[in-house]
């Protein structure tokens, strides 16, 4: 909708611009990120608080207490080992298909809040994946004219519907690229990893109604060429301090990785993502409703107005990882290698001298 | 300048000798060097720009030296006067009466008091009571006036005069006094002798011509004082470039928006509101057939070419029994003339579009008007170095056509089309186009002078297309249609029973089909499934009766009622949905298939409608309405503008009719001198059934639509004040109106309730509203003028507070409506340079160069939020708020107008 008001306006000087509206001090909501998966391991419940639309930073929800119980009611407390972050006892909580759970968490205030009862249903599988060449189109407010079109590969799943589980699904691609930093003058090599969400939303996926095949573009890798060679920079390092002084160093590409998870989730939880995305998709086209709520599955039984955020899902989850190569010209295959859970790798970062354990998956 | 005092000094000698000039017998022109009466008025008119009015038989003699023509105005005036004794009465600014010698003595009814004599002399002494049948013109330029109040004095007997003017009466022979009045117009007044049956021509003379004045009225007396309606604007297709300017075009329908009580939906927003009702709570009719989209070009123009106009009414309270359908307002738009004496052509041209309209008195019985407009703004594109805007088209038409023909004195049938196309192309991705199609025949009857009908078949279609088609998506190209048809049948009577009570009747049966929507692949390598909502039925049924009743002088009662239903009807397949939860696409539990005409579900109410005035003084008057209205079809929209693409719903059986209940009660006061005109109205309206939307509703291409929409009730609320100053060098009004707008939903189920199912403000709810309006006269031709409007900011939702699912930033909006958008304000200027005011001069033009938003305030139009970098390349989205205005600085347009 933003351009065809625009092009009304062609002759009234139309423009937009950011706006920072004075809001209301309201009070913040509870956020719950609550997935129960089959993984081996420990599960994570956070918790955090909303907080107001102009600001920035996070406001985890400390000192909660936080148990999740089953069908036969048996309790599985969730400890907090970090602001925000509850684990439960790997030893202890072994989520299983076929059985429900349900989540429970008390706050410091002594609010309670309660889940709707999750089915854990059996996983689901992707017959193969596929990469092909794909550019995509998309907005950047820092480029003149705030469109830029991407080259890259794009990740196809191809599934074949079964007619005894429910058609929902969601896929989760990241990608996780090592390579190798070069100074000019060659006196420092660091070795450093990117991690990428592959796609810029929650990939959502119903067969209801598709029988046989079909094939779901779940992700996507950018091909970015300017940010792998030379790069010259003016930002002098410390040993350098003329300010003309120009600056060389080198990226080199070591490995390309995408995992892609597959949840097999219920209608529930498939309009909950649904909700997220048509507000993370938000263009002011025609389509779009004036505002999108998302509505989750927990409520605070001692308040039943408070408003609360978030989900709590028990999700099986089949996970795929595949090395690949975005820079070869035409024909891409993907390399299945050891599943690897990107999300529990280290965030962006660069080590030097020392090659960190994860830095060469599998080789 | 030397040669003018010279010239000034000869004739005033010659003045001291003026029984020398009046005792020339000779012709006109006989003697050198002197001008008789008539070319002397005739010359001077030309020069000054005046209007003489006169009997040349009062100064036929007179004769007058040629340089008369050659002094300033007020000298020649003097000169005048001198040279023919007579007395001259200024009645407007440049309007001028030369009372003969004979008629000074006494006042200006003096003046006025010569009987019009009716009937034959031969004749006088057969009949006792006798029939006058008449015409009521604008004198200026013999255009008749419709619905005019015509009142025999002496008898206290009201006429109105039919819409064409045309009136007629039985009146006891003898001597009577007929009054007059139109708004617009001076008051009339003339004494009649009646002898036999016969005709009476009725002159108003204008008093708007050339002096700006502002011709929507509320209260001009005619309306206020001798009229039982509240709450009615007219205007007079003659005066409608008096109205302010937008983009140096007159917009008849925008103008309404700065009247109290009514509002713009936005800068350059489609439609208005009134009194707190949506934009599709106004019945908008040309020629008394219904326009769904009333904007061209998302809402810079309006439909309707102005020079195609005869007259407007809008009624936004107190409407009477023979309206129905919509709950807020009734706007009839009239086109064309009918007792047209010669060809007429009118046009504009400006930076976007071009306008003409050429009415054809093809005989004395038919006349015919075609006109029409266009834009032509893809140059414009092409010349902005953009190019997404470079690759884009924005064009529009619209064309209408009547015919009139006056069969006789008592029938006339009249034939109007109309059809309107706007289309966009953005980038060459997307396009919008959308068109109104109406058409209309209507046929008028004159049992007696008493009794009188009408019936009009009228047919409106509104389609609407958009188009997906990007180069980069080829697979998902797509084209979505929707639209409507509506087919009515309307007939009234009209019976003047007698001097106290006029009866009104009549039946309308309407039939609706409305397309919802359905989807096509575009393009050969698209492989979008089609999809087609299934359409909707329904026949509308209403039958009315209402009575305006006289009670005494000062009291007067129009009481009506009308009877509407609505059935839905089918082929249509009707889900079923299970009781105690909410309405959604999971609770359908079955379905039901009506046949082709099978009736789905039946509403009905009954529609009282009560006008009361009390006049308290000659001048002033109280006034109180109050009406109920079924509202069967709904504008559903769920985006933040109004776009073409919105659909129109039939009440069925989950959406049940709108309806609503106002109350209104209203002072109004005219002053004489000065010429002004005030009002104060207060209003109260409840609403039932409002059709309010769930979080997240879709409205596109839903099968089920009714499990995203929510039924509401609200309430508005306001006070109106208004004063208007009418005639004089300066003219204008300023309104002010405070006003509220609420609404609730009332579900049981937490998915269902906004806001808690507590009250919030509606989308239109703007509590202060001030315009002032002025035009300012500097002589005869030049005219400056602005308008300054301000009105507080809509209620709007905001994202109150932002959280983490994932990667991913996730907003929670506020409760509905809770904030407002920054308040709105703007000032246009204009200055306009008139036609000549030579009155035999064939082509006439003006000028008008304008500046809207004179100091570029960035008014919001709308607020969205979106995306803003790609997660792709930025490792995680970022989001914003923004607000999007239109006009962001002066913008000055210039326009040429013109009439032969």
């Amino acid at each position: 909708m933003r351009k065809q008001v625009f092009l009304v306006a062609f002759l009234f000087i139309s423009c937009q611009e950011v706006y920072h509206p004075k809001l209301d001090n309201v009070r913040s909501g509870l956020v719950v990120q609550g997935m129960i998966t089959n993984l081996p391991g420990f599960q994570t419940i956070r918790l955090s608080r909303t907080i107001p639309f102009n600001e920035e930073g996070t406001n985890p929800e400390t000192g909660a207490t936080v148990y999740v119980t089953d069908q036969n009611g048996t309790r599985y407390i969730f400890a907090e080992t970090f602001p925000g972050n509850y684990t439960s006892d790997s030893a202890q909580f072994k989520p299983a298909i076929g059985n429900t759970y349900q989540l429970n968490v008390i706050t410091k205030d002594q609010s309670v809040y309660i889940s709707t009862p999750q089915y854990m249903l059996s996983s689901g599988k992707i017959d193969s994946i596929t990469a092909e060449y794909a550019v995509k189109t998309m907005t950047n407010a820092t480029i003149t004219g705030g469109i830029r079109n991407l080259p890259g590969l794009e990740f196809i799943a191809h599934l074949r519907a079964q007619e005894d589980s429910l058609p929902y699904f969601r896929f989760e691609s990241k990608e996780f690229i090592t390579y190798t930093l070069k100074e000019d003058t060659s006196r420092f090599r660091s070795f450093c990893w990117l991690k990428y969400n592959a796609a810029d939303y929650f990939v959502l996926l119903s067969l209801k109604n598709i029988t046989g095949f079909s094939q779901h573009t779940i992700g996507f890798c950018p091909k970015d060429s300017g940010f792998y060679g030379i790069v010259m920079t003016k930002a002098a390092p410390d040993w350098c301090h003329d300010p003309s002084c120009v600056y060389y160093f080198y990226r080199t590409p070591v490995k390309f990785i995408i995992t892609i998870k597959q949840y097999h989730i219920n209608k529930e939880i498939f309009d909950y993502y649904q909700s997220l995305n048509n507000q993370l998709e938000a263009r002011q086209r025609i389509f779009d409703p004036i505002l999108y709520q998302a509505q989750g599955n927990i409520t605070c039984t001692s308040n039943p107005e408070e408003q609360v955020f978030g989900i709590f899902e028990t999700s099986p989850v089949s996970m795929y990882t595949y090395e690949f190569n975005p820079y070869m010209s035409d024909k891409f295959v993907l390399i299945p290698i050891q599943a690897i859970d990107i999300d529990k790798l280290p965030p962006a970062n660069c080590t030097k001298n020392s090659i960190p354990d994860f830095w060469t998956l599998n080789k | 300048m030397h040669s003018l005092i010279q010239k000034s000094l000869v004739f005033l000698f010659l003045l001291y000798f003026p029984h020398l000039l009046f005792s020339q017998n000779n012709a006109p022109g006989q003697k050198a060097g002197m001008l008789s009466f008539t070319e002397t008025v005739q010359q001077l008119e030309q020069i000054h720009h005046v209007k003489f009015f006169y009997k040349l038989e009062w100064f036929a003699q007179a004769r007058f030296p040629a340089e008369i023509t050659e002094i300033p105005f007020q000298e020649a005036l003097s000169s005048l006067k001198l040279i023919t004794k007579c007395t001259v009465r200024q009645i407007n600014y440049n309007y001028y009466v030369l009372i003969p010698p004979s008629k000074t003595l006494g006042t200006k009814e003096n003046y006025l008091d010569e009987y019009y004599v009716i009937g034959d002399r031969l004749s006088y002494g057969s009949k006792k009571v006798v029939n006058v049948e008449g015409t009521i013109v604008d004198e200026n330029n013999n255009e008749t006036l419709p619905h005019a109040q015509i009142l025999i004095a002496d008898l206290n007997k009201t006429i109105i005069s039919d819409v064409s003017g045309k009136f007629n009466f039985t009146i006891p022979v003898g001597d009577h006094e007929i009054k007059a009045s139109y708004s617009g117009f001076e008051d009339y007044s003339r004494k009649i002798r009646v002898l036999s049956d016969g005709e009476l021509i009725i002159g108003m003379l204008d008093k708007a011509i050339n002096v700006g004045e502002v011709v929507i009225t509320s209260n001009k007396i005619d309306q206020n004082f001798r009229r039982t309606q509240m709450s009615v604007m007219r205007l007079q297709g003659k005066n409608i470039k008096e109205l302010p300017n937008v983009m140096g075009n007159v917009d008849v329908i925008k103008s309404l928006s700065l009247m109290p009580g009514i509002q713009s939906t936005g800068e350059f927003g489609s439609g208005f509101n009134v009194r707190g009702g949506g934009s599709d709570q106004n019945l908008i009719m040309i020629q008394d057939v219904p326009v769904f989209n009333t904007s061209h070009l998302f809402g810079l123009t309006s439909v309707v070419n102005p020079d195609g106009i005869t007259s407007m009414t809008l009624f936004k309270g107190g409407i009477p029994a023979n309206y129905g359908e919509r709950a807020s307002s009734v706007l009839n738009i009239i086109m064309g003339s009918e007792d047209l004496k010669k060809i007429r052509v009118k046009g504009g041209v400006s930076l976007i579009d071009s306008r003409l309209n050429i009415e054809v008195p093809v005989s004395k019985k038919l006349v015919f008007m075609v006109g029409g407009r266009t834009s032509y703004s893809d140059w414009i594109l092409k010349s902005i170095p953009d190019a997404d805007l470079m690759n884009s088209s924005a064009s529009f038409y619209d064309i209408d056509a009547m015919l009139t023909y006056n069969i006789n004195s008592n029938d006339k049938l009249t034939i109007f089309g109309y059809s309107s196309n706007d289309n966009f192309k953005v980038a060459g991705t997307e396009s919008y186009k959308y068109g109104n199609l109406l058409g209309s025949i209507k046929y008028n009857h004159a049992f007696s002078n008493r009794l009188f009908t009408s019936l009009n078949a009228g047919i409106s279609r509104y389609k609407s297309k958009y188009t997906e088609n990007d180069t980069l998506t080829p697979m998902e190209s797509n084209t979505i249609d929707n639209g409507l048809i509506y087919k009515d049948v309307k007939w009234n009577l009209i019976w003047e029973l007698n001097q106290k009570h006029v009866i009104t009747t009549g039946i309308d049966a309407i039939l609706y089909n409305v397309q919802p929507g359905m989807r096509s692949p575009y393009g050969p390598l698209s492989t979008v499934d089609r999809k087609t909502v299934q359409d909707e039925q329904g026949f509308e049924g209403a039958v009315f009766l209402s009575d305006d009743y006289k009670v005494s002088d000062k009291v007067s009662l129009e009481l009506g009622v009308r009877y509407s239903s609505m059935s839905a009807l089918g082929p249509k397949k009707v889900y079923e949905y299970k009781q105690g939860v909410p309405r959604t696409a999971e609770s359908i539990i079955d379905s039901t298939f009506y046949k082709k005409g099978a009736i789905i579900k039946t509403w009905a109410g009954i529609e009282p409608r009560i006008s009361f005035r009390y006049n308290l003084t000659q001048n002033s008057s109280l006034r109180l309405s109050y009406n109920r209205i079924h509202q069967y079809i709904n504008l559903v929209s769920n985006t933040s503008v109004v776009t073409p693409s919105d659909l129109w719903k039939l009440s069925d059986t989950y959406i049940k009719p709108l309806i609503s209940d106002q109350i209104a009660v209203g002072y109004f006061h005219t002053l004489n001198k000065p010429d002004i005109d005030g009002s104060i109205e207060a209003y109260f309206k409840q609403y039932q059934n409002l059709i309010d939307y769930k979080n997240s509703a879709q409205i596109l291409l839903n099968d089920h639509i009714e499990t995203d929409l929510l039924n509401a009730k609200g309430y508005s609320y306001g006070l109106e004040l208004y004063i208007k100053k009418n005639s004089g060098k300066l003219t204008g009004w300023m309104s002010y109106t405070y006003s509220r707008a609420l609404r609730r939903t009332y579900s049981a189920f937490l998915a269902e309730k906004i806001n808690r199912n507590e009250y919030y403000p509606d989308n239109l709810d703007r509590p202060h509203n001030l315009v002032i309006n002025a035009g300012y006269y500097l002589n005869r031709r030049w005219k400056v003028a602005m308008t300054f409007n301000y009105i507080t900011g809509r209620p709007v939702t905001f994202p109150e507070q932002k959280y983490t699912i994932g990667d991913y930033q996730i907003v929670n909006y506020s409760d509905r409506n809770k904030y407002r958008m920054p308040d709105y304000h703007r000032l246009d200027i204009s200055i306009s340079q008139y036609e000549s005011l030579k009155i035999k001069k064939a082509w006439k033009g003006y000028w008008t160069l304008s500046i809207i938003n004179v100091y570029g305030r960035k008014n919001a139009y709308s607020f969205f939020y979106k995306k803003e970098n790609s997660s792709y390349t930025f490792n995680s989205s970022t989001y914003n708020l923004y607000k999007l205005y239109i006009i962001g600085r002066p913008l000055p347009t210039i326009t040429y107008n013109f009439i032969f």
